[in-house]
């Protein structure tokens, strides 16, 4: 068992609620007469990144980063989606990408050297578990909470219990039970 | 797996803890540079129902406190009281109060977690069934991770310049200069 899976076993189940929570937000946005679209292009501050980016690099930090640690090629980013209904297909593929990756592709992964570019001429070189935990990890969160932010800053009605849309089988009430 | 599971933990924790001790210091620098008060930022929030900044950090700690006694099997959880902080000192207190938690938790202590099955309660009647290994991915991580980038993106939304280098600290260490290496 290659402890690194946690990324895909994690990085999944929290697009699909990313995936729910624009489904939200389209409905909040239908509901006050304006069009979802609108909130592509917001931000938190003028010196971040927008939603479409938030949702793009949610997307494809743990699809690329899973790619090296198996030894598969990233290739880059691309551009940022202009539409909702851009954005969902694009949440669709990643989940259908890390969803077709099983333990088994991860084997070995814990141990094996990881390069990746970043700006101008530096890399980040770790060990595929530090990659991980450190790296791929925080970023993955970083992007998809921020989406999330930029939502509730926007005033679309959202809870932890859409953040986490996957956790209810593990929720028991003592009082049902 | 036990040593790669404590590690995945603790290591988290206390790099995040720690990134985030550094990101209220430079929101005090920036805030005093400005002529504010950067205890504001304390009941700053992004929405006028979400949690403001000190909640976001208090459940940030709860977080990391449930999970060490969860998984050094240490008993019953204590659910915190009303928090009471009202300045960054008192935040940074508390998050450092985590981080020597965190470094009293042995990996032996940790022994079994993994697999061992969790019953925690939560509020009300309700309770986290389900084994330590999903309790840190399912739980403990997206709760722990939401705190720590609400609360960093609260204060860029107040105006404090911060960037990825000040939210993820300590991958500092894992970047090299391939033009000064190949030299």
């Amino acid at each position: 068992m290659s402890t690194a899976f946690i990324l895909i076993q994690s990085a999944a189940p929290m697009l699909r609620n990313l995936a729910a929570i624009l489904d939200k937000a389209e409905a909040h946005a239908q509901a006050s007469g304006k069009s979802a679209d609108d909130y592509v292009d917001a931000r938190l501050a003028p010196d971040m990144f927008n939603l479409a980016r938030q949702v793009q690099f949610a997307c494809y930090g743990p699809t690329a980063g899973a790619g090296r640690l198996i030894g598969k090629l990233a290739v880059p980013p691309g551009d940022p989606d202009a539409t909702f209904t851009a954005m969902k297909t694009r949440i669709a593929a990643a989940v259908a990408a890390l969803e077709a990756m099983n333990a088994g592709d991860f084997a070995g992964a814990d141990d094996r050297d990881v390069v990746q570019p970043m700006q101008g001429t530096r890399v980040l070189e770790a060990k595929g578990l530090a990659y991980v935990r450190d790296w791929l990890m925080p970023n993955f969160y970083f992007h998809l909470v921020t989406a999330y932010d930029i939502l509730r800053n926007q005033g679309v009605d959202l809870s932890k219990r859409d953040y986490l849309g996957h956790i209810g089988p593990m929720i028991r009430d003592a009082a049902v039970a | 797996m036990s040593r790669q599971f404590y590690d995945f933990a603790t290591v988290t924790f206390t790099q995040m803890l720690t990134n985030l001790i550094k990101v209220l210091d430079k929101a005090a620098d920036h805030a005093k540079s400005q002529g504010l008060d950067p205890d504001a930022y304390v009941e700053a929030k992004l929405a006028p129902d979400m949690f403001p900044l000190k909640l976001q950090i208090q459940v940030a700690c709860v977080q990391v406190n449930d999970a060490i006694t969860i998984f050094t099997n240490a008993g019953e959880v204590v659910r915190p009281g009303a928090c009471t902080d009202t300045t960054l000192e008192d935040l940074k207190a508390r998050m450092s109060a985590a981080l020597a938690n965190v470094a009293s938790a042995t990996p032996e202590s940790f022994e079994g977690a993994e697999t061992r099955v969790v019953d925690m309660p939560l509020f009300g009647t309700k309770h986290l069934v389900t084994d330590g290994e999903s309790m840190l991915r399912d739980w403990t991580f997206p709760h722990f991770y939401f705190a720590m980038t609400t609360a960093y993106d609260i204060l860029r939304h107040e105006g404090v310049p911060l960037g990825k280098p000040d939210f993820a600290a300590h991958i500092g260490a894992m970047i090299v200069d391939r033009a000064g290496a190949a030299a």
